[in-house]
């Protein structure tokens, strides 16, 4: 039967160099949806509590979606599933660009590659082909200079790749890998994963190959519906015009934008210059640029056509880049946040955890607990566009204190210690993303149980805010709670719902492929859509209910993966800033506590627990939720540590003092 | 049947339009079988868009020794009357506008044929909007 998703693995070692390819049951479609719910179900298999994420152990997995390589609008994305250095967990991070469709067009599901490689190597697919070549030559080069040099070694200017920078070389926890030159797989240290195995690059020809669907006429109609309803929603066109940076002004207004880590949640003034509006305005922005198959275009490519840091491109800023290396420093020229976001890219980093670092080495400063030593002479300063693209410099080199960072704030401030776990705003090893928790409670639960970490890319649950948002964000809300009044974000009621809903639908939307963007950003993609497009590609018949428990059984099988490596209800928790201090000079209308407190996270965990049939009293799925999702495998593996869950030893990554 | 009016500056790269291409016309997606082509330079972020534009010339017809080529009375586009094709890529080498694209597998040129009249790359470009109905209007 023709399919979009043919179950084709292929196996890379780069230890022994050899190649093979396998071919994966019915079920990690059927059951697991492919792209990220197969991959987890193969890191579940193949890797455990005695992995180590940098060891040769260790696998990553390139998995894009299932209808990725169709026309099917936005579903270009690529899972990538690895055991993090970050966190030691299961962690999965999504990349656009046009990575997916090359991979699919090569004719696999699945890239999986394990061992490591003696010396550097890149790893070359095409139709027919697998290659291992050497790229000793590409070791310590940024990676403008690795495309460059790929292109020129394979004299092929239209390869496609997922590389390395510095920053995955030297095995930064917040390495991130680069699909080709802007897109990035960028949270939980997959560069340093690739870096460990000495993998500079994953490189894709960009020709032949062809991706089947079951039924060509019905699928082409589903896309047609599916672009439709995806242009209706009133959030596309904002953001084609402004990208993710669309509103970055009105969450300063609304005291949601993290500044000054974290210590404030809105800046004095300058706000503005964080926004796609100013891109346009400044003459930055050269060209809205989309993913493969993406029909909205969010991506940015700027250029600094004169003056201070003239010449300086790249992709980007994202919303998140100007909140980490710009509002979260103080720092508000965006010359300089244009330039910071060049350096990362080029480096390979994470720029939300990169920010997290150089903000939390700045208050470090600040409280007296690092100095000039460690620094390497220079004065860290808030409000300081020059002491950010210092700071990245530092960490890349690895000299200093910026070696320390470079493992990320969790392990930086363990060792530092004085107290500084307290502006160190991270859990479970993963500094957070930059929305205010503090006033965004569906925000507060689903960073609390996301499996990576405290950030979005889960669950983020946009439409808590509702009607304000838009009025696809109101209904979406509807049909979760049955009413729209539920849609804003300072309630505690409902939340759970929100949350389930949303990471049901993400785990349906990385696995399909499809953009998050256009299933819960705009809402375009719903439940049914996302049936009709899988089963007229695929040739199976799920139900939107049926897609909805898939998505579940992902959840739920990436939740006990993290359990099976020790982790608990206790580890359901928020940076302890978030959670413990109030933010300076509150905005008088902000009507909340204040804090996402213990008590008030704890409120909302049980209600979610409930909902999902997990146990309150450690966080674990009951035996019965297993068996119900088909997950009765697990039992085995999770069974006794049930009882010792909350007293056992904590997880490095989840430890505070 | 209105031309495509064809805005690389306006293509964000998204391929789409390749892919839809493709299916419509052989059932199944495969880039080298698109009648329309996105050349993206990543690193400067340069496109062009390589398809048919019904120009006025219509150098690919005039080149054709066999006469399998001709004007459609019904789009306006190119149309092939494969079996008369000598297969000999003249109508490649004449188009300007790297407009022709070359089959490997039947060895006969791949021209925009409007989709019968029903454009399927315009569709999913209706906010890029780099592939419009000719006479739409576009602001940037």
């Amino acid at each position: 039967m023709r399919s979009s998703y043919t179950g084709r693995v292929l196996n890379v070692d780069l230890g022994t160099g050899s190649s093979w390819i396998h071919q994966l049951e019915d079920r990690y479609l059927n059951e697991y949806l492919g792209g990220r719910g197969a991959a987890a179900k193969m890191l579940w298999e193949m890797t455990g509590p005695d992995t180590k994420p940098l060891g040769r152990e260790n696998i990553i997995i390139f998995s894009p979606g299932v209808l990725t390589g169709t026309s099917a609008p936005t579903a270009g994305r690529t899972n990538v599933t690895f055991k993090s250095p970050a966190t030691g967990g299961y962690f999965k991070t999504s990349v656009g660009g046009g990575l997916g469709l090359a991979i699919k067009h090569a004719g696999f599901d699945h890239i999986l590659i394990r061992g490591k490689a003696k010396r550097p190597v890149y790893l070359y697919v095409e139709p027919g082909k697998v290659e291992i070549r050497d790229a000793t030559g590409l070791w310590g080069k940024g990676v403008k200079d690795t495309n460059r040099l790929v292109k020129q070694d394979l004299e092929d200017d239209h390869v496609i790749m997922a590389c390395i920078g510095q920053a995955g070389e030297s095995q930064s926890a917040f390495a991130a890998i680069m699909g080709t030159y802007y897109n990035a797989a960028a949270r939980g240290g997959g560069g340093a994963v690739m870096g460990a195995k000495n993998l500079k690059a994953l490189v894709c020809g960009d020709s032949g190959g062809r991706v089947f669907v079951h039924d060509p006429v019905a699928f082409a109609d589903a896309v047609h519906r599916a672009q439709d309803a995806s242009l209706a929603d009133s959030h596309s066109k904002t953001m084609k015009r402004f990208g993710t940076a669309a509103t970055t002004d009105q969450m300063c207004v609304a005291s949601l934008l993290p500044t000054y880590n974290f210590k404030r949640q809105w800046l004095e003034d300058g706000e503005e210059n964080l926004t796609g509006q100013h891109l346009i305005d400044e003459g930055y922005l050269k060209r809205s640029v989309s993913c493969g198959t993406c029909i909205f275009g969010c991506h940015r490519y700027t250029v600094i056509p004169d003056g201070k840091f003239e010449g300086t491109y790249s992709e980007g800023p994202e919303y998140e880049t100007f909140a980490a290396l710009g509002a979260n420093l103080g720092v508000t020229d965006s010359r300089y946040i244009l330039k910071a976001n060049e350096m990362a890219n080029d480096y390979g980093f994470d720029t939300i955890s990169l920010g997290g670092a150089i903000s939390f080495a700045i208050e470090s400063f600040e409280n007296g607990v690092i100095g000039l030593d460690d620094t390497a002479g220079w004065e860290l300063k808030w409000d300081d566009g020059d002491t950010l693209l210092y700071m990245i410099d530092l960490i890349k080199d690895r000299k200093a204190i910026g070696d320390l960072l470079a493992g990320g704030i969790k392990r930086a401030s363990d060792i530092i210690g004085k107290d500084s776990y307290k502006w160190a705003v991270q859990a479970r090893g993963l500094e957070q993303s930059r929305i205010e928790l503090r006033g965004a409670f569906s925000y507060a639960l689903g960073f609390a149980l996301n499996p990576r970490g405290p950030d979005h890319l889960m669950t983020e649950c946009l439409a808590e805010f509702g009607d304000a948002f838009t009025p696809q964000a109101g209904g979406v809300i509807e049909k979760i709670t049955g009413d729209r009044k539920y849609g804003q974000p300072y309630l505690e009621e409902k939340r759970g719902a929100i949350v389930t809903w949303h990471e049901e639908m993400y785990a349906v939307s990385d696995s399909l492929g499809y953009c998050a963007f256009a299933t819960t950003a705009s809402y375009g993609i719903d439940e049914q859509m996302a049936a009709d497009t899988l089963n007229t590609a695929t040739g199976i018949d799920l139900s939107a209910e049926s897609l909805m428990e898939a998505g579940r059984r992902i959840v739920t099988l990436e939740r006990c993966y993290n359990l099976r490596e020790g982790w608990s209800r206790r580890c359901d928790v928020l940076p302890w800033r978030v959670m413990n201090e109030v933010a300076v000079d509150l905005d008088p209308k902000q009507p909340t506590s204040a804090t996402m407190d213990a008590e008030r996270l704890g409120r909302m965990l049980d209600d979610y627990y409930s909902i999902n049939g997990w146990d309150k009293s450690n966080g674990f799925p009951s035996t019965e939720t297993l068996e119900k999702l088909g997950l009765g495998y697990i039992e085995e593996a999770i069974g006794e540590l049930r009882t010792n869950a909350m007293t056992a030893p904590m997880p490095d990554s989840c430890r505070l003092p | 049947m209105e031309k495509i009016r064809v805005r690389a500056e306006l293509c964000a790269g998204c391929r789409s339009c390749e892919l839809s291409c493709s299916l419509e016309h052989f059932g199944y997606f495969e880039f080298a079988r698109s009648r329309i082509r996105i050349v993206h330079d990543e690193e400067w972020s340069d496109i062009d868009i390589h398809i048919c534009i019904q120009c006025d010339e219509r150098s690919c017809i005039a080149a054709c020794p066999t006469n399998a080529l001709s004007i459609d009375d019904g789009t306006g586009a190119v149309h092939l009357n494969q079996p008369l094709c000598s297969h000999c890529k003249k109508c490649l080498k004449a188009c300007a506008y790297n407009g022709v694209r070359w089959d490997y597998e039947f060895n006969v040129p791949m021209i925009c044929d409007l989709c019968g009249g029903d454009p399927e790359c315009l569709k999913p470009c209706r906010l890029h909007r780099a592939l419009t109905p000719m006479s739409a209007e576009v602001t940037p």
